[in-house]
C-alpha cells in the first residue's frame, strides 16, 4: 500500500470516526449509563485490519484529541483510556490468534468499558465505586461488540475485492 | 484456541473479580445493639459486653419510671401530685444534682420549673396560648427554694411541680457510665437521640465520629471528633408546636415564662458530666448569640452551636469539621 | 487473515461471560445498605444514613448537585452537570450500588453499616 494512499485513507477514517463519535454522543440511547454503541470501533478495526496498525493507533488518539475539543477534558480521557486499551487488546487477538471479527469487537468492545471504568476510578480517586458498574459495563460491551463486529464483516464482505486489487503496488 | 481464551480471560476474570469484591465484605458483629423506648425517647444501648448492655438496659428502665413527670405511673408524676413523697435514689439523685447546677450557673433552667413547662405542654395539646394571668400563676410557682429535701423525703411547696426534662437523660447517663465502669465493657455508644455517652475507647483506638443533623432536617451541620465523653443537643426543630400560625420551641425560657425565641437553632454541648451536658445545652439554647460568646472558652465543656443564618460557634478545642 | 464471523466456541464464551456478570448482579442483591457514603474527589465528605428522610440537600464542596433520602433509598434529584448520568442512573439502596457524576468527581455508595459515624445527634 503506497504511503500517500495509507495516510489520505487514514485521514477519511479518522474523519468518519470523528462523526460517528460525534453523533453517538447527540443522539442519546436506551443503554445504561449512557454507553454507546461505538460505530466508531468499526472504523478502527477496519484500520487495523486492511492498513496497519500504526494507523489505527493514530486515528484512536487523533479521535481523542478530537474529543477533547468537542466535549472537554473529561470525555477525553475517557476516550483514551478506553480506545488505548482496547485497541491494544484486539491487535494481540488480531496478531496472535484467530478469533473471528466478532470475537475481536465483542472484546475490544468489553475491554474499552472496563478502560473507562478505571480511568473514571482514577478520577474519581475512587475505584471500588467505579468498579461496581463492571458487570453491567461488561454485558453492554459484549452485546455493542456483538453489534459492531456484525457491522464489520459485513463491511469487510463487500470491501474485500476492491481494496486488495488496487492497492497492494 | 488456547491463546484466545487465555487473553481473553486476562481481561474478563480480574474485571469480574473487582466487581464482585467491590461490594463491601460484611463486618463481623462484635458488639451487642439494642435498643428501648424510655424516657420518650429510641434509646440505643451498643457495648461490646453483653453483661453491660442487660444491666444499663434494666437501670434506664427503671429510671424511666422514677424520673417520668407525664405519665401517672412514673415517680415524679405522683411527686408532683402528692407534694410530697419519700423517693428512690434515682430521683432524689437527680433533683439534688440539677439544683446543685441551677444554683452553681443559673436558674435559666431548673427542675423545679414543672407549672411552667407543663402549662405550655397543655397549650401544645391544645392549641390554644396561655392567659397571661396563668403564665404569671405559674411562675409564681418555680424555683428551687421551693423544693425542701430531707434524706430520700421530697417536698414541694407553693404549687411547685418537678419537670425532669432538662436533666433526665444526662443523668440517665451518668448512672449508666458508672455501671460500665463497674463491667468489663470496654467500649460503648449510648444514645438516647439528644443526649449521648461515648464510652471507653473503640477497638481501633480512633476517635468517636459524631454527626450533628442539621436543625430543618435536611442533610448535616457537620462532624466531630472526640474521645470519650457525654454530650447533649438542644434545639427548637424537632419539638414545637404551631398556634395561629406563630411556631413555639418546646424549650422554655424561665426568665419571661414564654418558648424561648432563641436565634440559636442547634447546640451541643460535650463534657466529662452527662447532667451537665443536658443542662448546658438548654441553657446556652435560651441564652441565644448573644450570650454564647461566654460558654466557648471553657475548659470544663466544649460546644458546637449554631444560628438562624446559618454562621457557627464552636469552641476553639473541639474537632468539628462543616460538612 | 481473520474473515470469519463468529465460531461457536467464541459465542459460546460470551454467553458465558454475559451469565456471570448478570449472576454477580443479581448475587449482590439483597443488601439493604444502612447509609450512603458520598465522597468528593476521592475523599469522604458526608456519611448519610438512609433512615431519615431528606430532601434536596446538598454537600459542601459538591456544588449544584442534590441529593434526596427517601424511603430508605437516596438519588440524586437535580444536578447542573451536562451528561445527567448522575440522575438517571435512579434511586440506590443496596450494598455495592452507586451513583457517580464524573464531572463534579462526586460518587455516592451505598454501605453495610454506619461504621464512619459513630452516632448522630440533632
Amino acid at each position: 500500500m503506497k504511503k500517500t494512499y495509507r495516510i489520505a485513507l487514514s485521514g477519511i477514517l479518522l474523519a468518519l470516526a470523528c462523526t460517528l463519535s460525534y453523533i453517538e454522543s447527540i443522539v442519546p440511547l436506551p443503554l445504561p449509563l449512557g454507553a454507546k454503541p461505538g460505530l466508531a470501533g468499526i472504523v478502527v478495526m477496519f484500520a487495523f485490519m486492511k492498513i496497519d496498525f500504526p494507523s489505527a493507533a493514530t486515528i484512536t488518539v487523533l479521535k481523542s484529541a478530537f474529543v477533547l475539543l468537542t466535549r472537554g477534558f473529561t470525555a477525553s480521557i475517557m476516550s483514551a483510556s478506553g480506545g488505548i486499551l482496547s485497541l491494544a487488546v484486539m491487535l494481540m487477538l488480531f496478531r496472535f490468534t484467530k478469533s473471528s471479527t466478532v470475537m475481536i469487537s465483542v472484546c475490544g468492545a468489553v475491554t474499552h468499558n472496563i478502560g473507562q471504568i478505571i480511568a473514571a476510578g482514577l478520577i474519581m480517586g475512587s475505584l471500588s465505586s467505579a468498579a461496581t458498574y463492571s458487570p453491567i459495563l461488561i454485558i453492554a460491551g459484549c452485546l455493542t461488540g456483538s453489534l459492531t463486529g456484525f457491522l464489520l464483516s459485513l463491511i469487510l464482505k463487500s470491501c474485500r475485492v476492491p481494496l486488495k486489487t488496487h492497492l497492494i503496488k | 484456541m488456547f491463546l484466545k481464551f487465555f487473553s481473553f480471560k486476562i481481561i474478563v476474570i480480574p474485571a469480574l473479580m473487582i466487581s464482585l469484591f467491590s461490594c463491601s465484605m460484611p463486618s463481623e458483629v462484635k458488639n451487642n445493639s439494642s435498643e428501648i423506648f424510655v424516657m420518650d425517647t429510641m434509646c440505643s444501648i451498643s457495648t461490646d459486653s453483653k453483661q453491660a448492655s442487660a444491666e444499663v438496659s434494666s437501670a434506664l428502665k427503671d429510671m424511666n419510671t422514677a424520673f417520668d413527670s407525664c405519665g401517672e405511673k412514673g415517680e415524679a408524676f405522683r411527686l408532683n401530685k402528692k407534694r410530697s413523697a419519700k423517693c428512690s435514689d434515682y430521683l432524689c439523685g437527680l433533683i439534688n444534682d440539677s439544683m446543685r447546677l441551677s444554683a452553681a450557673y443559673s436558674d435559666n433552667v431548673e427542675i423545679s420549673s414543672g407549672a411552667v413547662t407543663l402549662l405550655w405542654k397543655e397549650a401544645g395539646k391544645s392549641l390554644k396560648l396561655p392567659k397571661q394571668s396563668e403564665t404569671k400563676d405559674a411562675l409564681a410557682s418555680i424555683g428551687d427554694n421551693l423544693i425542701c429535701t430531707d434524706g430520700n423525703n421530697i417536698s414541694l411547696s407553693d404549687g411547685c411541680k418537678i419537670d425532669t426534662g432538662a436533666f433526665a437523660k444526662g443523668y440517665a447517663l451518668d448512672k449508666c457510665k458508672d455501671i460500665l465502669d463497674k463491667s468489663k465493657c470496654k467500649s460503648a455508644v449510648i444514645s438516647m437521640t439528644s443526649s449521648v455517652l461515648l464510652y471507653g475507647e473503640k477497638s481501633d483506638g480512633s476517635d468517636f465520629n459524631v454527626q450533628i443533623r442539621n436543625p430543618d432536617g435536611n442533610g448535616f451541620l457537620g462532624t466531630v471528633n472526640v474521645k470519650s465523653c457525654f454530650l447533649s443537643t438542644s434545639g427548637g426543630y424537632e419539638r414545637f408546636f404551631t398556634i395561629d400560625g406563630k411556631n413555639y420551641c418546646h424549650i422554655i425560657d424561665l426568665s419571661t415564662g414564654y418558648p424561648s425565641e432563641s436565634d440559636l437553632t442547634s447546640v451541643t454541648v460535650f463534657c466529662q458530666s452527662g447532667i451537665l451536658s443536658d443542662y448546658l445545652s438548654t441553657l446556652i439554647f435560651i441564652g441565644g448569640t448573644k450570650n454564647i460568646n461566654r460558654f466557648l472558652s471553657s475548659d470544663d465543656f466544649k460546644v458546637a452551636a449554631f444560628d438562624k443564618n446559618g454562621k457557627s460557634y464552636i469552641s476553639r478545642n473541639l474537632d468539628f469539621k462543616a460538612v | 487473515m481473520n474473515t470469519r464471523f463468529l465460531k461457536l466456541s467464541e459465542a459460546l464464551i460470551i454467553i458465558i461471560v454475559i451469565l456471570l456478570c448478570l449472576l454477580i448482579i443479581f448475587l449482590r442483591n439483597g443488601n439493604n445498605g444502612k447509609s450512603a457514603i458520598i465522597s468528593i474527589n476521592g475523599k469522604t465528605a458526608a456519611v448519610i444514613p438512609l433512615s431519615k428522610e431528606s430532601e434536596h440537600f446538598s454537600v459542601k464542596g459538591a456544588d449544584n448537585i442534590f441529593f434526596t433520602v427517601h424511603n430508605g433509598c437516596i438519588y440524586v434529584d437535580s444536578s447542573d452537570c451536562t451528561d445527567k448520568i448522575c440522575m438517571k442512573t435512579g434511586k440506590i439502596n443496596k450494598c455495592g450500588e452507586s451513583i457517580i457524576c464524573l464531572p463534579k468527581k462526586v460518587s455516592v455508595t451505598i454501605s453495610d453499616s454506619t461504621e464512619n459515624t459513630d452516632v448522630i445527634v440533632g
